[in-house]
């Protein structure tokens, strides 16, 4: 511990111009771990702060979408849904699908609504959008242990698939990251993404698995379908909680692998426009 | 290397000014990635006007572990952006900066405070921020809470706070900063006067403990007491670097932003068909032109102008105010004036006398105004035209009073006290 802080105190800080692709130096983001919770922390107590409901938003945005989705899907349209009641059917997709939205909407906004910070004091500055992603942690455990409570309702007993759960809970966060990170940075420069982002937002949501099922495609254009990470995750979620027939497979490797990509070059090309935040911010 | 050094060679950082158009838009981004397109379309368009503006222009210096250097320029000068580059804030856009040791970079008084969190809170968040572990926080929490002075309202939200408290707690957390390199910009500007003294005294025991301070300040006072070497920036340039008093003087002298002297040239002289304002110069006793004085000696104000076509004299009016844009007094000339007498002379040269001993430390700006009443009518005037610092010259041990150099209040005018018969 003590040659940790020696350590820390004794580096020798170069500052140069940055040239071509720099280093992704995530040991300095480890470092800075306690600034990460601390400020995931300030965005989750302010909230809760400022809020009559306050936890309870958590359910109340993927409960609503999912009755209306049940009316409208559901019932009008008799949407298809692996014999699975439809109402946990789109519950169980939307769990993950408001992370997601919550992450995007957070890590937007994680750069811009900090430049004060960005231009006044060094910290890496990675860890503003990790920490937007993070606070729609909590969010993400109370909405599902609501879907907990839904599959008791309905009597759904989850398979032995359940076990491959935090794979799929660690796909999200891969997906939520990446796509926060890239939107987080591509932000500063195009404050135009402000106002595309809903739309984004809406067209991604018809675009993953979520009111509908994604059997509804043939292979190969399934496989395919999991270019976009998101029915990964949707597809896994409720194969391993409802039990779904058609396993996943080749549709999660594709996401997994896009996943990866995705995140990867986000934080490297997070890194290369780095260092000019404080002078666009 | 020692720890606590600063190494920077052939340090430079531009920006790109680009004129007439809107930045960092998606469509500006689409232009310039599809430039054919782009004219194609407006070949009627000029080429963008770029230009570029140098913040800093090749700085080399080295500073060793121990020393407290002061940062002397004007506003734009670069000092800022330097500081932001040692800090790692914005990256140079060539050459190179070594930096040995811990740095604690204060170039924002609370720094990451929210105003919903509680004091207690907001110690925990900008620590963090600041780089301080939630363990050396909590080690120093009660030495810090007990230096902002606001020990019963630590569990209050800040949003309740006065500006006072914000400051002072935000301050009292950057203070507490275990680190080799302090960095502080402009932050001393904040709180009342007792609380900056004491500011200074923390930064002062920082330095004498061998760390390493780099200072900005435009109080030229604090900045004479705390360093001992100066860098004098111009430009983006280092123009000298020597001995914190030569620096200070060098720059009043020539390089502050409003000088003690000015002079027109007939034709470009402010004023109107009537009247003319030829000079304006503060002088000692002496006659001699100066930048700073001495609380304890008087100030000469000299005002030339030239009037014609006029029958009556005009008044002159001298606005005084401080740093803090704070109107000290006014004065002007209206009881000497000899208005019914025919005026002869077209070139008038006016003198006010600012007794000693009233002025309290700080640059001093003088407004200008002359008038004539009947009918009313102002020919000339002139704000913030000339400037001098007021600074107190006494010797340490001269300093036995209660205020020592650092008198509170806005003017400290000597009084007459006596005893009860």
């Amino acid at each position: 511990m003590k040659d940790a802080i020696m350590t820390i105190q004794n580096k020798l800080h170069i500052r140069e111009p940055s040239q071509g692709w720099p280093g992704l130096n995530l040991i300095e983001v480890w470092q800075s771990r306690e600034l990460l919770y601390i400020l995931a922390w300030r965005d989750i107590s302010v909230r809760y702060k400022q809020t009559l409901l306050g936890g309870l938003w958590a359910v109340i945005q993927p409960f609503v979408t999912m009755i209306i989705f049940s009316i409208v899907f559901g019932k009008l349209a008799k949407m298809p849904s692996d014999d699975i009641p439809y109402p946990i059917f789109s519950y169980t997709a939307l769990v993950p699908w408001a992370f997601f939205v919550n992450a995007l909407n957070k890590s937007s906004l994680s750069l811009v609504s900090n430049a004060n910070l960005i231009s006044k004091v060094y910290f890496p500055r990675l860890v503003l959008p990790i920490s937007a992603v993070m606070v729609g942690t909590i969010d993400f455990f109370v909405a599902f242990f609501m879907l907990l409570i839904m599959m008791a309702f309905f009597g759904i007993m989850p398979t032995m698939a359940i076990i491959f759960l935090p794979f799929f809970i660690l796909l999200t966060l891969i997906t939520s990251l990446g796509i926060g990170i890239w939107i987080a940075t591509l932000n500063v420069k195009f404050y135009d993404l402000q106002n595309a982002l809903p739309f984004i937002i809406q067209a991604w949501m018809f675009a993953t698995p979520i009111a509908y099922p994604s059997s509804l495609l043939e292979e190969p254009w399934r496989s395919i379908y999991g270019l976009n990470p998101m029915s990964g995750v949707v597809e896994g979620f409720r194969w391993a909680l409802l039990g779904t027939e058609t396993s996943p497979g080749c549709i999660l490797i594709v996401s997994f692998v896009t996943a990866c990509v995705i995140l990867i070059a986000g934080m490297f090309y997070f890194k290369r426009v780095e260092s000019t935040f404080a002078d666009f911010l | 290397m020692n720890n606590g050094t600063i190494t920077l060679e052939h340090i430079s950082k531009h920006y790109q000014i680009i004129k007439g158009q809107r930045y960092g838009t998606l469509k500006e981004a689409i232009n310039r990635i599809l430039p054919p397109f782009h004219y194609r379309k407006n070949r009627n368009i000029k080429p963008v006007n770029n230009e570029t503006i140098w913040a800093l222009n090749d700085i080399s210096f080295k500073v060793n572990q121990g020393e407290i250097v002061g940062l002397v320029g004007r506003n734009g000068a670069g000092k800022s952006t330097l500081l932001k580059v040692i800090a790692g804030i914005t990256t140079p856009s060539s050459g190179k900066a070594l930096i040995k040791g811990r740095i604690g970079c204060l170039l924002e008084v609370g720094a990451g405070f929210h105003p919903f969190l509680s004091g207690r809170e907001n110690v925990f968040l900008s620590g963090a921020i600041l780089g301080l572990s939630r363990a050396e926080i909590k080690n120093k929490f009660d030495e810090i809470v007990a230096f902002s002075e606001i020990e019963p309202f630590i569990d209050t939200q800040i949003k309740y706070y006065s500006s006072g408290m914000y400051a002072r707690l935000a301050f009292a957390v950057a203070a507490h900063m275990v680190v080799d390199i302090l960095i502080v910009d402009e932050v001393l500007s904040v709180g009342d006067i007792a609380f900056q003294k004491k500011c200074l005294g923390k930064i002062d025991e920082v330095a004498s403990d061998g760390r390493t301070v780099l200072f900005v300040s435009h109080n030229m006072a604090a900045i004479q007491r705390l360093c001992n070497r100066g860098l004098l920036l111009h430009n983006g340039k280092i123009l000298m670097d020597a001995n914190i008093d030569s620096i200070v003087s060098q720059f009043l002298d020539n390089y502050c932003d409003i000088p003690s002297k000015r002079s027109w040239k007939f034709d470009d002289a402010p004023g109107d068909y009537y009247v003319k304002l030829l000079s304006v110069r503060i002088c000692n006793v002496n006659d001699e032109d100066i930048q700073t004085i001495g609380i304890q000696e008087s100030v000469k104000i000299e005002i030339r102008y030239h009037i014609q076509n006029m029958y009556q004299q005009p008044s002159v009016i001298i606005h005084f105010s401080n740093e803090q844009w704070l109107h000290l007094f006014s004065t002007h000339d209206f009881d000497h004036n000899t208005s019914s007498q025919e005026i002869s002379k077209h070139e008038i040269c006016k003198i006010c006398w600012i007794p000693k001993n009233l002025f309290n430390q700080g640059r001093i700006y003088l407004h200008i105004e002359i008038t004539s009443l009947f009918p009313q009518k102002k020919h000339v005037n002139m704000k913030e035209i000339v400037s001098f610092e007021a600074i107190d010259q006494r010797k340490l041990e001269e300093m036995k009073d209660p205020f020592g150099s650092q008198w509170p209040g806005v003017m400290r005018p000597k009084l007459k006290w006596s005893d009860s018969a």
